[in-house]
């Protein structure tokens, strides 16, 4: 127990406000004669021109709501070089508001300027578990909201060309990765959505920029955060739950590129894909596209091929039937021929056979025609008998007494008639 | 005496007619000898109109 101390004052002896003031502060000073080991919180936090640091520390209750204690801090000159570079080698992070700290403090009592607390060290691994475990916590929320996968269950678009950037126009690894898209061979559409990437805005102004993007998503094909390499980054942006979520649940793929020289943050976990550094995002797009055009050359091949395939099997199939065309017309020809000889000999016969048929007819005309010949008549015996006027006798017309002329075959003889006799 | 050169189907009408008329018998005696030498002229020229087209013919058909 500390042993109060007793002061003994009344309205005729008192003490005034320097008096009380020195005797806190020497009460003070004498109680907490070495520096204590606390755990706080920093609200704010200012360096001043002459290079002393001046805080605001405080411990938040369960709800983050109003601190249930506070106290002013300060940091001198001398040991805040020392101090803040021993935090930023441990956790790659400046020595910034919003952050878990473990101090080693002297308290310190002024009578004008009151209470505080002089700090001369800092362990920065109690920073890191702080920081790992309101990640863990983070991570853990994410995955009670069923978010967790949502942005890694995206199909990643073919071809990804058309790409939103969320970052800093002044930032290194902005230019950096513009730098790298513009020595591909492909030809990216890019919109820088402006952004702080450090700072207490920064949260919500990489918030707000998804939101835009968000509100064109149909313009866009990805969306990648980057943020700039080299320069000391703040510690938990990227473990922020409302950050993390936001990407988690964005309707277009998500690729960071924020740089982190330790742990992946809890926005590179839920991104669609992490890369460590602005330039590998610019990189992996310029594969992605170089993919995407192996692959279109590979379908062309195949086309090509199957086309190719099916002209051979077509010309085969005309050569079959020019082939066949050859050998039906030959057959039809011959066939034709065929009919053609048969005719033509039937022709032939029927020719001859007329011929023969009218040789027959004229043989035997002139047989009959032969038969009437008056010579052949006479040489069978018979005569013609002529009058005086020396056409053939009519037996009506002649009278007894009267010269004729008998033609026989061998000669002629003059008769006369001496009687006739009617048949 | 110029005559018309006559077909064979005419030459052959005419053939046909006289051999009516010689076998009808209404032919005088004296027109026979005409008769008979015109169709046996008619028949000698027939046979060589046939002639002719069969050579003719033989050379179409044998090509």
């Amino acid at each position: 127990m500390v042993e109060p101390i007793n002061i003994s004052t009344s309205s005729h002896e008192h003490l005034t406000l320097l008096d009380l003031q020195l005797m806190v502060r020497a009460t003070l000073e004498s109680r907490f004669c070495d520096p204590v080991w606390i755990s706080a919180e920093i609200s704010e936090m200012k360096v001043n021109r002459s290079g002393h640091c001046y805080l605001n520390l405080v411990e938040k209750g369960n709800n983050e709501g109003a601190p249930r204690a506070e106290a002013r801090g300060v940091i001198w000159r001398s040991a805040y070089a020392t101090i803040s570079r021993k935090f930023e080698e441990a956790t790659g992070a400046a020595l910034s508001t919003g952050i878990g700290v473990l101090l080693r403090v002297v308290v310190t009592y002024h009578e004008v300027y009151g209470f505080s607390l002089q700090i001369v060290d800092i362990d920065a691994s109690y920073t890191l578990g702080e920081v790992e475990r309101r990640r863990r916590e983070c991570i853990a929320q994410l995955q009670r909201d069923g978010v967790w996968d949502m942005n890694r269950e995206i199909e990643l678009p073919r071809p990804m060309l058309r790409i939103a950037i969320v970052s800093s126009a002044t930032a290194a690894g902005y230019q950096d990765f513009m730098n790298e898209l513009r020595r591909s061979a492909y030809r990216f559409r890019t919109e820088l959505f402006g952004s702080l990437m450090q700072g207490e805005m920064a949260e919500d102004s990489v918030i707000e920029a998804l939101h835009l993007v968000a509100e064109r998503e149909e313009e866009f094909d990805c969306v990648v955060v980057i943020r700039g390499g080299g320069s000391v980054s703040d510690l938990a942006l990227f473990d922020s739950y409302r950050i993390a979520s936001h990407i988690a649940q964005f309707p277009l793929p998500v690729i960071t590129g924020i740089g982190h020289d330790k742990d992946t943050s809890v926005a590179d976990l839920v991104a669609h894909t992490s890369c460590k550094t602005p330039t590998a995002v610019a990189t992996l797009l310029c594969e992605l596209a170089e993919m995407e055009m192996a692959t279109i050359e590979e379908y062309s091949y195949t086309l090509r091929d199957i086309v190719l395939s099916r002209l051979n099997s077509e010309r085969l199939t005309l050569e079959r039937h020019s082939a066949e065309i050859a050998r039906q017309s030959v057959v039809a020809v011959n066939s034709m021929q065929h009919r053609l000889t048969s005719i033509e000999e039937s022709i032939a016969t029927l020719a001859r056979t007329m011929i023969r048929s009218e040789e027959q007819k004229l043989s035997s005309h002139l047989m009959v025609v032969e038969q009437s010949n008056p010579e052949i008549i006479l040489r069978r015996g018979f005569a013609i008998v002529r009058g005086s006027d020396g056409r053939a006798v009519d037996i009506q017309n002649i009278k007894p007494g009267a010269d004729v002329n008998i033609e026989l075959a061998t000669g002629t003889i003059e008769a006369n008639v001496t009687s006739k006799t009617l048949r | 005496m110029a005559t018309k050169k006559l077909t064979y189907s005419e030459a052959m009408a005419e053939v046909e007619s006289i051999l009516a008329r010689l076998r009808s018998g209404e032919l005088s005696i004296d027109e026979l000898t005409s008769a008979v030498a015109r169709a046996t002229k008619l028949i000698a020229e027939c046979r060589k109109m046939l002639a002719t087209t069969e050579q003719e013919v033989e050379k179409l058909i044998n090509g």
